[in-house]
């Protein structure tokens, strides 16, 4: 692997790592929101 | 609620195993990481036959390569001390005469340290290469991206 | 809930523009370094990545010291998300040097006090994640999780001085250094945007972390008073 071998490795794994941090937290966020919007849906309906 | 605990406890315990190992490994090899060539010229018999590591700077002309036999030989110093390093194998591209570098192998009976890794040791200094017509040229790019990236 | 506050955006925004600045600036414009040529771009992004983990982590500490000291769930929401985020730039950092390392030491790795202490950094703050994730009870582990935290920053100071300490493979710090940078100055401008835009990046991944872990705070509520309804 030559100089370039290794920058490229070393830049494609930083890009890697944090795109698919910022898509795994998306997705978390995705679904905590939608678990809550239904617990409450069902809640309000229940209260009143 | 029980295979939770389990699972609680075994990650726990791989957690404090690999810390352990660490700090382990860190006090027997972090504090004195390398030997200087004047420490192992004084303890010679103490550490003959272990395996340790020596660093130093790599004596100028000393370096000398049989591509036949891949026998690397040269010399490392601190300026008291030097040591005659063997080494089977190739080194980094980093390795040169007047250049830092760390090996590891064991300090042997007949005088010489016998290397089984070479690791070369760089400065934290960083800077382009002296070629004035190609660094005044980026220089010359570098500004004007400068000036055109300000909104 | 889906595309967070104006806040967060203008963050991911403004870290996108910088490190995509930095990005270009490091790989292309400047020049290699004398002794190590093309390979010595990795710096521009291994050495940010540090000073991010390092920041995230001292966010954790401050956060957690507040939290034993307040008791308010929101000092610790934000203690778990900074420890998430620094562990991501902390092995941003891990895999980095190994990279830089094999080209210029001639090794991927080296127990060295410096990179010693980082791999000890990394797994005190993977143990603390577990510890929170795993945890029966939230409080406690809250308040355990916090010591942990606060203990385990002192891993920082110790392994900046490390290279000063003892012998490494290492070499010492190019920037936080006695006398100044290292660094020859065409060099420091993608070093700085890059930091900036980590920084930043850190910033945005920190509000939508938290922002997490209030929905997820908001649901157990929820379920509190759903089930006291019966």
């Amino acid at each position: 692997m030559g100089n370039w071998g290794f920058v490229g490795l070393a830049y494609g794994l930083a890009l890697v790592a944090l795109v698919g941090y910022l898509v795994f937290l998306k997705g978390r966020l995705r679904g905590a929101g939608e678990g809550l919007a239904a617990l409450e849906r069902e809640s309000g309906r229940r209260t009143r | 609620m029980k295979k939770r605990k389990l699972k609680y406890l075994l990650a726990g315990g791989i957690v404090v195993a690999a810390l352990a190992g660490m700090i382990y490994s860190g006090v027997q090899e972090s504090m004195v990481y390398f030997y200087t060539p004047s420490e192992l010229v004084q303890k010679k018999d103490a550490v003959q036959g272990k395996s340790l590591r020596v660093g130093g700077m790599v004596v100028e002309r000393s370096i000398r390569w049989d591509p036949q036999t891949l026998l690397l030989t040269f010399q490392l110093t601190d300026g008291q001390g030097t040591v005659f390093v063997r080494h089977k194998g190739t080194a980094p591209d980093l390795f040169k005469e007047g250049a830092g570098a760390v090996v590891e192998g064991t300090w042997t009976s007949e005088g010489f340290f016998r290397s089984s890794n070479i690791m070369a040791k760089h400065s934290e200094e960083y800077k382009p290469p002296a070629h004035p017509e190609t660094l005044e040229s980026k220089k010359e790019l570098f500004k004007s991206i400068l000036k055109e990236g300000k909104p | 809930m889906g595309r967070g506050s104006l806040v967060a955006r203008i963050l991911g925004g403004a870290a996108g523009l910088l490190l995509a600045t930095g990005l270009y600036l490091g790989l292309v414009v400047v020049p290699p370094d004398a002794v190590q040529g093309d390979v010595q771009r990795i710096m521009y992004v291994h050495v940010p990545s540090i000073v991010t983990a390092y920041i995230a982590f001292f966010v954790v500490f401050c956060t957690s010291i507040l939290y034993l000291w307040k008791r308010d769930l929101r000092l610790d929401a934000v203690a778990v998300s900074s420890a998430e985020i620094g562990v991501v730039f902390t092995g941003i950092t891990l895999a980095t040097g190994m990279i830089w390392g094999k080209p210029t030491w001639g090794v991927w790795w080296t127990w060295d006090a410096r990179l010693t202490l980082t791999a000890i950094l990394f797994t005190i703050y993977v143990g603390y994640l577990m510890l929170r994730a795993f945890a029966e009870e939230p409080l406690a582990a809250a308040r355990y999780g916090a010591v942990l935290a606060i203990l385990g920053f002192l891993d920082i100071p110790l392994n900046h001085l490390a290279v000063y300490w003892w012998r490494t493979l290492h070499q010492p710090s190019s920037i936080l250094r006695p006398g100044g940078p290292s660094v020859a100055s065409a060099m420091l401008l993608p070093l700085a945007m890059n930091f900036a835009g980590l920084i930043l990046l850190f910033a945005y991944f920190l509000v939508e972390r938290v922002r997490l872990e209030r929905i997820r705070h908001r649901t157990a509520e929820v379920r509190l008073t759903r089930g006291r309804r019966g």
